[in-house]
Order: structure tokens, then sequence, then C-alpha cells
């Protein structure tokens, strides 16, 4: 097998997922279940093979179907694996970053109104992780401030 | 007929229904410009803020932004050598040589009057279709709604631009989320967890939101500094007339690539992209001067974007008569049409018509607005495109979660946005599609309750002895196969041109 990459654990999350409804569709009536049931089956089956083909080689040689494009799909350009596998370092590296930014954000709106929390995530968001300057951060923060209670609170008259 | 047309075209022209069509056309035409943004995203955003409308504003406000997406991407197509959104990326092939040799307002006008007369062009053969929806919708019943969203989610799998495996299991997936909630038949809760925000299922707005413009957010920032490929624009006002009169002088292209568009709308998720370049390709192979395409030919422009506008009359098809979705955008529009209340296909073609004339009052009038707006605003546009990333990402996403928690109050939509935000991330990532997803999850509900009504009345044998449910589900294996048979006969041609070689 080789070394397990994102992909191959994304593709492990889903085969969980399937699991997990399979599972849970157990407890229901035999109608409710039916269909859930069926659906749980078929997307670990779908994923088993995809991971199977991608990540095992020796059982993947035997799958090639399972790399069946669809019509219209393009062919992706393939960087050589050195440089790609250094770019994408870099690119979880600032995923990770920006997915904790985006929590960060969404708990606060829970906690403060939407009216504080829009205007201070956008100043600490652009000038710490983006690096722009104190004046961009600001005009955008605060624009963005007058511009969602213009929205929601005035014109839409949605009570948030 | 005639009455129900001249109620919508009334409930059309009250104000401020037109006010809210030309603020979607602003909106559809600055996402369709700015590139990694587009349509999706411009009505997951939108949807939630539309909740406190009412329908006509709101509807109008939606297929405004549609009506204006193309357009807007052909303006960074043709000025830049940039596609705002995928479905342009065949008008930058002829579009910015043009520009390059100074005819930046020639292209945009043949642009602008293309794509309105494409979008036209859609919305006849829309109208055309719409009476004879009703007689095949009387034909339907539950074995044939069931095969029919069987194969729009299979259809979008095979004809996705990833692998097939990838788009079903995206689509089955889709189907399972859609099973969270009240079961459709016996009332009772799947997997809730015990939580009651679940009860009526995943909501698909905070849902779609997080899918198109949180993940398409997090794609931004993660890969670029600005939107700039570095162009500079010039010259962009002159010979905007002299284009807008090279759509007539080319018209049987035109009506030709338009066709060619309305059938690809038509087929469930194919998208603009791919009529983009059917479009194109076919023009190239059916003109005889072709040293001239890729080098400003001005029918380079017209080919594609024509195709591009007369896709959201076909995609309408599908939709309005059925409620399945021809395109990401008509899935998202769905939704609103859900929140607002409306029950989408056969029953809203046959309950409300008026909203359906609305909706095409509505494309017509914002291509309209679109083709206005985009060509005495193109030379502006193209100075937001050096805005960083940095500045933009951050306020989409601020948007996103606000828009969110707007639609209900509830910050549980916060938290959902934010899951298939990252969900939606992932799977585009790694190949998997986002569209079968959110069209499975649109009609999931749907499949399951036509499944079971139809057990109930004609057990499972009516699936196969109902000559319209048998021929989806005959039409859908061969759909499901075809890719399968070509590639196998391109392997053996392959081999036998191998052996010959030796």
């Amino acid at each position: 097998m080789r070394g397990l990459n994102m992909s191959g654990i994304f593709k492990l999350f889903l085969m969980g997922v399937g699991l997990v409804g399979l599972i849970l569709s157990t407890s229901y009536n035999p109608t409710a279940r039916s269909i859930p049931m069926v659906l749980s089956i078929l997307l670990i089956l779908l994923m088993a093979l995809l991971f199977l083909q991608e990540h095992v080689p020796a059982v993947g040689k035997y799958l090639r179907f399972v790399g069946q494009s669809g019509l219209f799909a393009e062919e992706k350009s393939k960087a050589g694996s050195a440089e790609r596998s250094e770019k994408e370092k870099q690119e979880y590296k600032k995923l990770y970053r920006l997915l904790l930014w985006l929590v960060a954000f969404a708990i606060v709106l829970g906690f403060v109104s939407y009216l504080l929390a829009v205007p201070l995530f956008l100043l600490l968001f652009i000038r710490l992780e983006g690096g722009q300057s104190w004046r961009s951060a600001v005009y955008v923060a605060a624009s963005m401030g007058i511009f969602n209670f213009l929205l929601f609170d005035l014109l839409l008259k949605t009570s948030l | 007929m005639q009455t129900e047309i001249l109620q919508a075209l009334s409930d059309f022209l009250a104000w401020p229904t037109p006010l809210f069509i030309i603020l979607g056309v602003l909106l559809g035409t600055l996402f369709g410009f700015l590139p990694g943004l587009g349509g999706a995203q411009a009505l997951a955003l939108l949807t939630p803020v539309t909740y406190g409308m009412e329908v006509n504003q709101a509807i109008g406000m939606l297929v405004g932004v549609m009506g204006a997406v193309p357009f807007g991407g052909s303006i960074s197509a043709i000025l830049l050598n940039t596609p705002g959104t995928p479905q342009n990326a065949a008008t930058t092939f002829d579009g910015f040589p043009l520009t390059q040799q100074g005819k930046a307002g020639y292209a945009l006008g043949a642009s602008a009057s293309s794509s309105l007369l494409g979008a036209v062009f859609g919305i006849v053969v829309l109208m055309v279709l719409l009476p004879l929806g009703r007689y095949v919708v009387l034909a339907f019943s539950y074995p044939e709604y069931f095969m029919m969203a069987l194969m729009g989610i299979s259809v979008i799998a095979v004809v996705s631009m990833g692998s097939i495996w990838k788009g079903l299991a995206a689509g089955v997936f889709g189907l399972l989320l859609s099973s969270v909630g009240y079961d459709p038949v016996t009332g009772s809760l799947r997997y809730t967890f015990g939580t009651d925000y679940l009860y009526d299922g995943i909501r698909i707005v905070p849902a779609l939101i997080g899918l198109f413009s949180i993940s398409s957010a997090l794609e931004l920032m993660i890969k670029g500094d600005s939107l700039s490929s570095g162009n500079k624009v010039e010259n962009v006002n002159s010979g905007m007339s002299k284009g807008i009169i090279a759509v007539f002088k080319n018209f049987w292209l035109f009506i030709r690539c338009s066709i060619i568009g309305t059938v690809i709308g038509i087929i469930p998720g194919v998208g603009g992209a791919v009529s983009n370049f059917l479009a194109y390709g076919h023009a190239v192979q059916t003109t005889r001067d072709k040293p001239l395409f890729g080098q400003g030919d001005i029918r380079g422009v017209i080919a594609p974007q024509a195709s591009d506008t007369a896709k959201d009359g076909g995609a309408m098809v599908p939709t309005m008569i059925f409620g399945i979705p021809g395109s990401v955008e008509t899935a998202i529009l769905l939704g609103a049409f859900i929140l607002h209340g409306l029950q989408p296909g056969p029953r809203l073609l046959m309950e409300n018509p008026t909203v359906i004339y609305i909706v095409i009052f509505a494309l017509v009038f914002s291509n309209i607005m679109a083709g206005i707006v985009g060509l005495a605003g193109a030379r502006y546009l193209a100075k937001l495109i050096e805005l960083p990333v940095a500045l933009i990402g951050p306020m989409i996403i601020a948007l996103s979660l606000v828009g969110a928690y707007a639609s209900e109050g509830s910050y549980h939509d916060v938290i959902l946005a934010v899951v298939f935000g990252i969900l939606g991330f992932f799977m585009n990532k790694f190949g998997f599609s986002s569209v079968p997803l959110v069209i499975a999850l649109v009609l999931g509900g749907m499949l399951q309750t036509t499944f079971h009504q139809t057990l109930a009345s004609t057990g499972f044998q009516g699936f196969f002895t109902r000559p319209i449910s048998l021929g989806l589900f005959i039409l859908t294996f061969v759909m499901l196969i075809v890719p399968f048979v070509k590639a196998r006969r391109a392997a053996k041609n392959n081999l036998d041109q191998g052996g010959e070689s030796i």
C-alpha cells in the first residue's frame, strides 16, 4: 500500500460515514431503513473500490475501470512529484490556519453580535493572516460592518 | 395561459421587483467577472438574504444574478485573458487576442449581443416546451418521477468533469445526507443524533453556502495573492456597436451554437463549461477560414457566449417541468423556491405558473441589463481584479456565515455552513464534484417518497412495466455504460494500432 495521504484519509472518512449510516440504519423500522441501508452499503463499496484503486497498487491494477473519467473530463497537468508534495505541504499549512480562523469566527458569532464579530474578524484576519496594512484592514472591516447593518438590520429587518 | 402571462408581467413590473432584479444583475456581473467566483457562489450567498422578501422580488433578484453571470465572466475573459467562470474559458481564445489588437470594445459588444440573443433563444425553447410539459407531467406518476430523479443524479456523475465513480459516490453521499430527519413515509427519525435541529433534515441553504461559497473562498485564499494575471487593459469602449452587429453577420453560427447550449442545458448537471467548449469547437470545425481562430476571430467570441446563455433557458426546462435541476445554479434556485414555500416540480407548473413566467421575464430583463451594465462598467471592473485575495476571501467568508445565520436566525445553520464548507473544499480537492451531492440533496426526498409510493401502489414491477419508467431506466443504464464502452473501444484501437506498427 502506498503511504496514506490526505486523499486516502478522505476516502476512509467517507467509508466511515457509510459504515455509521449502515449501523444506525439497523435500528430503524424496515421501511425507514430500506433506502438508507442500501445507500450506506453503496457508499462503502464505492469508497472501498476508489481507495483500493488509488492506494493499493497490487489490487488497483485489476480495478482500472474505477479510474474511468466522465464524458467531458479534462486531463490535469502533472507536476513533478517532489515539487507537488512540497507545494501541497505549504497549501495544507495554509489551509489549517484558514480553518482555525473560520472556526474561531463561527464561535465568536455565537457569543457576540454579528455587527461586532464581522468587523473584528475582518480586521484581524486581513492584517494578521493576509499581511495587508492596518489601513486596508480598517477600511474593509468598517465598510463590511456598515454594509451588514444596512442590509440585514435596516433593509431586510432581520433580527440577528 | 394568456391570463397567467399577463398576471406574471404585472407582478414582474410591480415596484420594487425591477429594482431587485437590477441589484441581482449588478451582483451577478461582479461575481461573474471576478475569477474564482461565479453564479453558484452569488446565489448561495444571496438566498438567505432573500428570506424577508416577497417571492417575486426574491426570484427576480436570484434570476437576475443567473442571467448576468455569463456576460460578466466574458468581460474578464476578453479583457484579462482570465475567464471569470469556467463557462467562459473558451471565450479567452479569441476574446483576449482581440483585446491585444486594440479591439476590446468590438469583442465586448459581440459578447453582449450574443449573450442576450442566446438567452432569448433558450427562453423561446423553454416557452415552447412548457405547455407540452403539462401533458408530460400528467403522464408521469410515482415510478416515472423516481426514475427521472435517479437518471438526473446518474447522468450528472457520467457527464461530470472528473471520475464517474467519484461522481456517483458524491451522488450516493448526497442521497444518504437527504435521509437525515423525518422519514417521509413512516415519520420515524433518522440520523438526528438526538438534536432537534436535524428533525427537518439538512437545511439546503446553509449547506449550499458552505459547499459553494465558503469552499471557494478557502480555495481562492490558498491559491493566490491576487485575481489578476498581470494584464493591463486599454481601448475598452471603441468598436462596441460594430461588435453588437457582428452577431447578425454570423447569424446561422449563432443559431447553431444556441441550440448546442440549450440542449446541454436540458441535460441535468452538465454545465456551461461543456457547452462553452462544444460551441467553440463547432465554430472552428464548421468555418472555412480556420487560421483566424485563436488569433482574434469574432466568431470565437460569439459561439461560446451564445451557448452559455442559451444553456440557462435549457436548464430551466427540467427544473420547471419536473423539479429536477438542470444545473448547479438551478439547483440553488430550487433551494430558494423551497425557502419561500414553493414546491418545485410539476405542482409548481400546475398551481403556480405565474412564478415560472416571472422567471422567464427576469431572465430576459437581466440579460439586457447585464449587457448595458457590463459594457458601461467594463473599464472599471478591470481595476477590481487587482484587489488582493486577502481582502476578497475573508469578505466572502464573513458574508457567508452571516448569510447562513440570517436565513432562519439559527446558530446551528452557521455550524452546518462551516461543516459543508470544509467538506466541499476537500471534495473539490480530491476530485469529488459537489454538483452530484447538491442535486442528490435536493432530489433525495422526492426519490425516497416516490420509491415507497410506487411500492405501495404498483409494487416493484411498477418501475419496469410502465413504458416511460422503463424507458428512463434503460436510458440511465445506457448513459452509465457509454463511457466504459468508449474507453474499451479506444483501448482496443490503440492495441490494434500498436500491433500494426510492429
